[in-house]
């Protein structure tokens, strides 16, 4: 039986999730983003806790080595599985771009210019201890990026529910506006994006929505501002279907409020169903600490005002008194970080309805209603997720006449730069470039592409170029690369990450932390302590035992063979252990992992200058790889 | 534990706590500065900067390993620090509240990470779970707290823990453990009963009890070096500086590694980095396998020079605020201009004794600095080049047309120098007696470090 929904908002961390939230190991995972990802941020911040690693990212010495090594090993085995959406634009330039190589970066904008705006996080999970599968979702405000993380507030909502073995696309249905959401998304990316939502579909159809909640979304293009109940609603047609009909009211808080004028609003809350006095917007005054980051342009506030849009006051740290929050209790006046949350609250005829989402109150958020007043334009992919409940937006705030913070803002339509949309895949023999042009934009010619390993960037010069598809031969040989750059005959210049489609290969290691040889080494050591077996160092024969007395050198070899010996064993046994516990999905990985593991014994009986500890890790070996034969056989 | 899924639930984000200071490395060095410190100070860190925590860590580890076993999984190889661990960590903490509390400057001027949050534990009554920390941070206290600040030493130190492992006490490691448990009254064996297992916040805040003598036996002042008690210094003198024992060959040469490089720290009266670091290359020049060592002095001051320049470009950019500044600005900067004349220099010098080439950063970097015109804007425009191109981790800047654009938040930006280990060998030398004092230069550095460790 499901819980019933609280209305009390949780204060977490917003990197928790995964692993260390109860959930098994990460089989996939699929992120949407405003800004494109930054790679530090998630090197440091959110993948540890996603993938739940055993190390953390640390300055110096070995455990930063080990870091790098198991990081790039887990992300090894997700290649392929593991995607951010986010808008078109330069990353932010960092020295852990390698990561790219094994998470995919899709960029919408493949057909028509378009925002992607919303902060959706699906993580497909393994069972533990034979629970099922779990799909975790989370719906919030947050971008991935290191002010959306450290310097801001965000709202959101999240549920991890159990995946059922068989496929129901009734269960996909019960998801609403998310199902359609990711097929819109996916084909805004272009084949790379058709290539990857199907897997999420079908996770879908294997698990149901919690009944509490309702996905409320948007998506770029012109769409029925009242469509039939069969079709999906977006927008401001999705918000009119929220709640009950009579005595409809509306409020918000929200960091960023769009151009709005008085017909435009008007409108927009017909569309809405909601009358005008019954909208309250949060907003603060200029000496509130969050007033320098919220936008909304002085015309906008003039309009809004005339269309009798209740204004409530958001208390200010500095206001003296007793500090009282608009979010929550655990909200402290000295907390730093600014709100960029987006939340509303609908009510009607008793029912009150919260809704967590990525949408700021403006007309490319919700669409702008068309002259006709039938129809709505849209520019952004948003998401929001409504549920039973209110955010206490009307006692947290005061409805009072203040004066409200407004200043400059510059909200740009959707406008193609010259290199509107592109999109590149390696699979190691050359590079495929698909490039959406704007107008007449003609390109230079050269492809500028970042290796991995060194920091080296090379030029290429292709003859002729024919967009949309342009094919660069590009061997293994010359290293993998990472990102690829085209610049117009006019200086503008694209970069994207370069999507590598081989099958991960286990013996290359892209992060450059150290040699090739040493994170090899390393992901070995980690591997065989995943299954309690600590890589001692290799102790020299007591120095007694050098003196050719009769039996001693043999018996001081016996003492260490019989540990070396009992040591392996014991790290079998856990393997074998796991690998009985093991959840379908994982099992397959397990016995990779006991091959691995039998490889390297092999390597270090053939290597080892101590004939008694060749002969004690061949034994192991041989061992595991039986069982691993056997287990195999038994599938 | 397996909680099963969760039920669904909306939510604000708390902060993030900021546990661990990164240094930042604009210019790419950080590969061989690490390498440099693993030779010139092997086994060490540059968080190990006080011998007493190596005692009071192996009296964590003695008992935080008693509870596991009664309390832990009860099974399986011990030293796996994700199950052990959790056993260890309120230990660590109760000692970095003990120092906030028993001293007179509550623990200021000693390496105390998490003290803050452990202050604010304290405050509330010893209340809030996990000592007041964030959820992450307190799962990344492995790694940021002490224990992690000390994990390389107690793997390579001779007789710290079992085959250097890092998590089960060897000889040595249970003669400190002993040391340091006259001044706490704590069970160190635990018998499982019946009813729940107790969490070990729970249990070691109920066990542990101070006796008046701890006082006196707590992370030391780091401006002073003269602390440790007399047995205590004995065995972290052989085991840092001399030969630990007949078997151990790589731990006996680590020791007089650290030794030869002390004595040549403490005798030197350098007053300048690069200088100091020629004293060390000349202590070390009859050591085999070190063909570099001619260059070390110059990679130091390339190295001190680059991260100096793009410390004082930040500096120029982040007071700038919203407003973006153009190279040239930047270039004429107060603090910029000797920079770049500083970077000048020590590139040529290393370009005129480059014998030892396979430091490639170090030539490139120097290459970049000296292949054009010496003007302030151009040579400021290569190496914002150099930095987006070649730096580790974040950028801090970029060039976009003839302006120079923040990229880092302000307060991710500025690096402090490569260390090598060095003020923390010089400090560990200086309490164990192997030397009598810290180089001025040193010393600051050692406070400088753990000044924001506790963060």
């Amino acid at each position: 039986m499901r819980r019933r929904q609280s209305a009390r908002p949780q204060w977490r961390q917003p990197a928790v999730v995964g692993p260390s939230a109860g959930g098994g190991r990460l089989l996939a995972a699929f992120l949407t983003t405003f800004n494109p990802p930054e790679a530090k941020v998630l090197v440091e911040e959110l993948l540890p806790d996603w993938l739940g690693l055993s190390n953390f990212p640390v300055d110096e010495g070995l455990d930063r080595l080990r870091f790098f090594a198991e990081l790039e090993e887990e992300l090894k085995r997700l290649k392929g599985r593991f995607t951010i959406v986010s808008t078109m634009g330069a990353s932010v330039p960092t020295g852990n771009g390698w990561i790219w190589n094994y998470i995919h970066r899709l960029q919408v904008g493949f057909r028509r210019a378009a925002t992607q705006h919303a902060k959706l996080w699906l993580f497909h999970r393994a069972g533990v201890g034979g629970s099922s599968e779990t799909l975790e979702v989370v719906v919030s405000s947050q971008n991935l990026t290191g002010e959306g993380v450290r310097g801001q507030i965000q709202a959101g909502w999240r549920c991890t529910v159990p995946l059922a073995a068989d496929r129901s696309p009734r269960r996909r249905l019960s998801w609403g506006a998310l199902s359609p959401f990711l097929d819109q998304l996916a084909d805004a990316c272009g084949p790379s994006g058709r290539r990857a939502v199907p897997y999420w579909q079908g996770v879908l159809e294997r698990a149901a929505c919690p009944r509490e909640a309702t996905f409320i979304g948007s998506v770029p293009g012109v769409h029925p501002a009242d469509p039939p109940k069969s079709e999906v609603a977006w927008g401001a047609a999705a918000l009119r279907r929220l709640g009950g009909a009579q005595s409809r009211s509306l409020a918000a808080m929200v960091p960023t409020v769009g151009n709005w004028d008085a017909r435009s609003l008007e409108s927009w809350m017909k569309v809405a169903r909601v009358e005008p006095p019954a909208f309250n917007l949060a907003w603060v005054e200029p000496v509130h600490p969050w007033a320098p980051r919220w936008q909304l342009n002085a015309a906008t506030e003039k309009a809004l005002s005339a269309c009798k849009v209740n204004w409530l006051h958001l208390p200010s740290p500095h206001d003296g008194g007793e500090w009282r929050s608009p979010l929550c209790e655990e909200h402290k006046p000295a907390d730093t970080r600014w709100s960029h949350c987006k939340v509303y609250e609908l009510g009607s005829n008793g029912e009150r309805r919260l809704l967590v989402t990525s949408a700021n109150f403006s007309r490319a958020a919700w669409g702008d209603v068309m002259r006709d007043g039938r129809t709505l334009q849209i520019d952004n992919f948003e998401l929001g997720v409504a549920i039973p409940g209110d955010a206490g937006l009307a006692h947290r705030s005061r409805k009072r006449a203040f004066i409200r913070a407004t200043g400059a803002t510059s909200f740009e339509k959707n406008v193609d730069d010259p290199i509107a949309w592109m999109d590149v895949r390696w699979d190691g023999n050359s590079l495929a470039i698909e490039v959406r042009l704007a107008g007449d934009t003609r390109l230079d010619g050269s492809v500028g592409i970042e290796i991995a390993r060194g920091p080296r960037t090379e030029v290429v010069h292709v003859g002729h170029m024919r967009p949309p598809s342009i094919r660069v031969p590009w061997p293994v040989a010359r290293g993998v690369p990472l990102r690829t750059r085209l610049t117009t005959k006019d200086g503008w210049s694209c970069e994207v990450a370069v999507q590598d489609v081989r099958k991960a290969d286990a013996d290359e290691w892209l992060c450059d932390a150290a040699s090739e040889t040493e994170m090899q080494d390393l992901a070995d050591r980690l591997l065989e302590e995943r299954y309690h077996f600590f890589d001692e160092d290799e102790p020299a024969p007591a120095r007694k035992a050098k003196k050719k007395t009769p039996g001693s050198q043999g018996a001081t070899y016996a003492v260490a063979a019989y540990e070396d010996s009992r040591r392996r064993f014991a790290a079998i046994d856990h393997w074998a252990g796991t690998l009985e516990e093991a959840d379908g999905q994982v099992r397959a990985g397990l016995l990779r992992d006991g091959e691995r593991i039998a490889k390297r014994w092999l390597k270090i009986a053939g290597d080892s200058s101590r004939p008694d500890i060749a002969v004690s890790a061949s034994l192991a070996a041989e061992e595991l790889l039986a069982r691993v034969r056997r287990e195999r056989g038994r599938k | 534990m397996n909680r099963g899924p969760d039920p669904a639930s909306w939510f604000y984000t708390a902060p993030m706590e900021d546990v661990a200071v990164r240094r930042g490395d604009p210019l790419g060095l950080q590969g061989v500065a690490e390498n440099i410190a693993e030779t010139l100070v092997p086994g060490l860190s540059n968080r190990t900067v006080d011998a007493r925590w190596i005692s009071i860590l192996c009296w964590c580890l003695r008992q935080g390993h008693g509870a596991w076993r009664a309390y832990g999984a009860g099974h399986g190889e011990p030293a796996l620090g994700k199950h052990l661990y959790p056993w260890v960590r309120p230990l660590e903490l109760l000692w970095v509240a003990r120092t906030a509390e028993q001293t007179e400057e509550g623990g200021r001027g000693r390496q105390l990470p998490g003290i803050r949050p452990v202050r604010n534990w304290i405050q509330s009554n010893r209340r809030p779970g996990n000592f007041a920390f964030a959820a992450t941070a307190y799962e990344q206290y492995r790694f940021t707290g002490s224990y992690g600040g000390y994990r390389a030493a107690l793997r390579s130190l001779g007789g710290m823990t079992d085959g250097g492992g890092g998590w089960l006490l060897g000889e040595q490691g249970r003669k400190l453990a002993e040391i340091a448990a006259r001044h706490v009254e704590c069970p160190n064996a635990f018998t499982r009963r019946s009813g729940a297992t107790p969490s070990p916040e729970r249990l070691w805040t109920d066990a542990v009890r101070w006796k008046r003598s701890s006082a006196g036996f707590l992370p030391t002042l780091l401006r002073r070096a003269d602390a440790l008690d007399a047995d205590e210094r004995a065995i972290l003198k052989q085991a840092l500086f001399t030969e630990p024992s007949d078997d151990a060959v790589q731990a006996q040469a680590r020791a007089r590694r650290r030794r030869m490089v002390a004595l040549a720290v403490a005798g030197s009266s350098a007053s300048v980095r690069a200088d100091l670091m020629a004293d060390v290359a000349k202590a070390l020049r009859g050591e085999p396998n070190l063909p570099w060592l001619p260059n070390l002095p110059g990679f130091s001051a390339l190295a001190d020079a680059g991260t100096g320049a793009m410390n004082a470009c930040w500096q120029a950019v982040s007071q700038a605020r919203d407003q973006v500044l153009t190279v040239a600005d930047v270039a004429h900067a107060p603090t910029m201009h000797d920079a770049l004349k500083e970077l000048v220099q020590a590139s040529r010098k290393w370009q005129s004794r480059r014998a030892f080439t396979s430091w490639e950063q170090a030539g490139r970097l120097a290459d970049t600095v000296l292949s054009a015109k010496q003007q302030p804007a151009a040579l400021l425009r290569r190496l914002i080049g150099y930095h987006v191109q070649y730096g580790g981790g974040l950028r801090w800047v970029a060039l976009d047309g003839d302006m120079v654009r923040p990229i880092a938040r302000l307060r991710e930006a500025d690096a402090s120098l490569y260390k090598y280990r060095l003020p923390a060998l010089a400090r560990l030398a200086a309490q164990c007696g192997v030397t009598r004092r810290i180089p001025d230069l040193l010393r600051d550095e050692t406070e400088a470090e753990t000044a924001g460790a506790g963060a």
